[in-house]
């Protein structure tokens, strides 16, 4: 163990100055999120060309990889273990030896102090002492992800250049060849009619024990990827052995992409106790909702398929529901039987809100789902958006071709649904419309910095208000609203919003989130269309934040008997906030 | 003869090279053995796959009594190595170099350190980059000797020393391992820089082992041989397999006796020589001897 020491020492005094950087830059990013607020002024989120907070702490984050790809590559490959002339190969030091203290180094030098100034940014933004120490597991498999990914790479090129090259081909060049070849499969398999239900699995990613098992899945095989080639590389020094293992790694990870959700992320549904029993939940869909649109399918548009499709929309409605939660249909696995008793086709869709990340619009033009979870939030109040009061939602509910349609619209038919709900719970917090109104709950809080009412007589008014969030990929997918809110008039209001955020991870917040800390900038507009908004209905508002959290989710069975097609209206409808 | 370097039938192979084929090779223990060939003859990958540098194609080494394949700390304790291919720790100064060597190796030994250090003028505090060639095999040197390993291991030592420096540095090698009992491997393509300092000899061309055997047996065996045939006399059409680079001027022939018997005496010769007039027989310097073995396999070939 001495002389691991001493080999972790000489490593230590090698590398003391970029060292010395790094944690100069870890310091800088810790700074740059704790002190946001204070570095960020009011003005600086008014002004189109402000100094921006958010891509200055983007320019560190890359900094910081850059940084940690030298430092790791010097690590590696001074001592290294391909070629025949490394000083360390004739001397008494074991190859495992080796590899521990390259391993301690990184612990000691990079994974720890990352870790403390993580924790101690944590501690000093307000988060409780619960919620970081349950961020503590989250911060070590990201950087481990990325220490390791880095040593695997150094560890089987010879230089920082081709380190850099051999990164670039495996992580950018497979993924590209990945998508071209997915791409052309896709344009082939997607390219005719309808699916067969028995194809598509329902495999929900909600209710959590994981953020987004793709990205933890993904994350995972190349984190076991990279122990391993730079386990072998180091214990066999069979370079070229370490090199196939790498790229059957890669591809184990492209391969392993979309098939994670089965794995990882369909639990057993009512896991939480205030997600409906589907027992007591009634379903329907509203046939006086049911109305035909032609789908904007990207195959038809290119021309790529001729036959053009028919959707079938719908509102379904689920009663009763607990309060606080909303419920969003995520799949619907649906079939039309023809009177002979004869499927005539198949369908099944997937709500983007439900199922992607980016799926959650912001409140400017709310799509239909997201509209749908905030009126059932603010339940017998009219949501208004930019485009007017939102309407009622319609979900996709079939999809057939327009020569199918024409074949058979005149005769009744039988519709049947699986439909899985994703169930959400909103919580609403409440805030006086002035300056230094707060909230705070457990880790998170909100500090309204100053209300412009200057615009009001022209139905304008701004918010500038300071977020402090936390979360992590096990606590599931979140979502936070503002919305101002008349109680007397029964009116709420969405904003847009603007502004600087900050998040941690800064580069991978998207996929594994942390602490988010955000300067909004809210701007209330009267809508084009609709009830008028003047300095009176500000007089009585509030601010309202809405934060929406997925629970799990339930399956229920709908049937329409005699659809018959041609009774149906066919129409493009675009009423404000309907139909996403 | 207790071997303490050993390879058995070594191969080692790149791509359609064949660098080493079959080789042999005993060194005994306590001798100092030169490893001659010339360049890309296959020296250097033979001291790789002994090091366990580089792993041999097929074939076996034994390096003090261990399988060269399973050489670990204890074995590489007990090794000096320089070659002038080893990457150096040129971000450290001698003084670091020697701090950060001495823990790994309980034998080191702080008198001969510093006796090393007075030797090769080295100065402590200079970065080994700032050293010219010759400064940086002394640093490696020191870095290699100074833990008074059973075997020292040289790949070619002397490329970058100049002449007084490698003088200096053989006598002072041939004063330790007088002293120590040390085994050297000294490899090199240069006869001249290993002359005074080998008892063995192995020669490698081409990959392959043409010869193995002490200094002084060689020495004893090889003659430089001119005979004067009698005027109108011819050469037998074939000439006794052991004489070696073979040429005739007029009446005059000039070769050189492989297998030389000092108790023979001539007599050998004048037998495969009828008409011989005169001879003259002369021993032969290992430098001689060496070029006549070079010249003798590149005219086989």
């Amino acid at each position: 163990m001495n002389l691991t020491l001493h080999l972790v020492g000489s490593d230590l005094r090698y590398l003391r100055h970029y060292l010395g950087l790094w944690l100069g830059l870890v310091i800088l990013q810790a700074v740059l999120v704790g002190y946001a607020p204070q570095l960020s002024p009011v003005s600086t989120v008014e002004r189109a060309h402000a100094f921006s907070l958010s891509s200055f702490a983007w320019l560190v984050a890359v900094l910081k990889i850059c940084l940690l790809s030298v430092i790791v590559a010097q690590l590696v490959q001074k001592d290294s273990t391909i070629g025949s002339t490394a000083f360390w190969l004739s001397r008494p030091i074991s190859r495992a030896r080796l590899l521990l203290g390259k391993v301690l180094f990184l612990v000691a030098a990079i994974i720890l102090p990352w870790l403390l100034v993580e924790v101690g940014l944590l501690f000093l933004t307000g988060v409780t002492p619960h919620d970081t120490l349950r961020s503590v597991p989250q911060v070590v498999f990201l950087t481990l992800l990325a220490v390791a990914t880095l040593m695997m790479l150094a560890a089987v090129t010879t230089s920082l250049a081709r380190m850099i090259f051999a990164g670039g081909v495996a992580m950018l060049g497979l993924p590209l060849l990945w998508l071209f070849v997915w791409s052309a499969w896709s344009l082939f398999r997607f390219g005719t009619g309808t699916f067969a239900r028995d194809d598509i699995r329902v495999a929900l990613p909600v209710p959590p024990p994981i953020f987004d098992p793709v990205y933890v899945g993904i994350a995972l095989v190349l984190l076991v990827t990279a122990v391993a080639v730079a386990g072998h590389q180091y214990l066999t020094r069979k370079t070229t052995g370490s090199r196939v293992m790498l790229l059957a790694g890669v591809c184990l990870v492209l391969l392993s992409m979309g098939r994670w959700d089965g794995v990882l992320g369909t639990t057993s549904p009512g896991l939480d106790k205030e997600i409906p029993d589907p027992a007591q939940v009634e379903v329907r869909i509203e046939e006086e909702s049911l109305l035909f649109g032609t789908s904007r399918d990207p195959m038809v548009l290119l021309g790529l398929d001729r036959d053009k499709k028919m959707l079938l929309k719908g509102s379904i409605v689920p009663s009763p529901l607990p309060p606080d939660v909303a419920v969003v249909p995520a799949q619907i696995s649906a079939r039309l039987v023809l009177p002979s008793g004869n499927p005539l086709a198949d369908h099944v869709s997937r709500s983007n809100y439900a199922f992607n990340s980016s799926g959650r619009s912001g409140p400017l033009h709310l799509n239909g789902d997201s509209a749908a979870v905030l009126r059932q939030a603010l339940r017998g109040t009219t949501l208004l958006s930019n485009d007017g009061p939102a309407g009622p939602h319609r979900s996709e509910l079939f999809a057939l071709g327009k020569d199918l349609h024409d074949r058979h619209r005149g005769i009744g038919m039988v519709y049947s649904a699986q439909v899985d709900f994703l169930v959400l719970r909103n919580a609403i917090s409440l805030l006086r419309l002035e300056k230094g109104a707060r909230y705070r709950r457990g880790s998170n809080r909100v500090e309204i910095v100053s209300v412009d009412t200057s615009g009001r007589f022209l139905g304008h008014l701004i918010v500038h208000l300071d977020e402090f969030s936390h979360r992590l990929m096990q606590d599931g997918r979140r979502q936070i609203t503002y919305l101002l809110i008349n109680r007397s008039r029964r009116q709420a209001l969405a904003g847009w919003d603007r502004g600087d955020s900050l998040t941690v991870p800064p580069l991978m917040s998207s996929f594994f989130p942390m602490l988010q800390v955000r300067r909004l900038r809210l701007r209330f507009s009267p809508p084009r269309s609709g009830p008028s908004i003047g300095p009176d209905w500000y007089d009585g508002a509030e601010l309202i934040r809405v934060d929406t959290r997925d629970l799990g989710w339930f399956s229920k069975s709908v049937r329409l008997e005699d659809l018959v097609m041609e009774r149906i209206a066919q129409s493009s409808p675009k009423p404000a906030g309907a139909d996403g | 003869m207790n071997a303490i370097i050993e390879t058995h039938e070594l191969t080692r192979r790149f791509g359609k090279t064949m660098a080493v084929h079959n080789l042999s090779l005993q060194v005994p223990e306590g001798s100092v053995f030169a490893f001659l060939g010339p360049n890309g003859a296959g020296k250097t990958t033979v001291i790789k796959m002994l090091m366990n540098m580089i792993r041999p194609t097929s074939g076996s080494a034994r390096m003090l009594g261990t399988d060269s394949l399973r050489l670990g700390p204890a074995e590489l304790a007990r090794i000096g190595y320089v070659s002038e291919n080893q990457q150096m720790l040129e971000w450290m100064t001698v003084q670091q170099l020697i701090d950060f060597c001495r823990p790994m190796y309980s034998t080191w030994d702080p008198d001969l350190c510093r006796q090393l250090i007075r030797q090769f003028e080295l100065p402590l505090n200079r970065k080994i980059k700032t050293f010219s060639r010759g400064m940086k095999v002394k640093a490696s040197l020191l870095s290699s000797l100074s833990y008074r390993p059973e075997l020292v291991i040289l790949d070619e030592p002397f490329t970058g020393l100049d002449a007084l420096v490698r003088d200096e540095f053989i006598r002072g090698l041939l004063e330790l391992s007088g002293r120590s009992q040390w085994t050297i491997l000294v490899a090199s393509h240069d006869i001249d820089e290993v002359e005074r300092l080998a008892d063995w000899v192995g020669v490698i061309d081409k990959g392959e082992k043409r010869l193995a055997e002490p200094t002084a047996s060689l020495q004893a065996r090889f003659r430089q041989c001119e005979a004067t045939l009698e005027p109108g006399r011819e050469l037998p059409e074939t000439l006794p397999d052991s004489w070696l680079v073979a040429e005739r001027a007029g009446q005059v022939v000039r070769f050189v006796e492989s297998r030389y018997r000092e108790d023979a005496g001539d007599q050998s010769i004048r037998s495969a020589l009828p008409g011989l007039k005169d001879l003259a027989v002369r021993p032969m310097s290992l430098k001689a001897i060496f070029l006549a073995l070079a010249r003798t396999y590149r005219l086989y070939e």
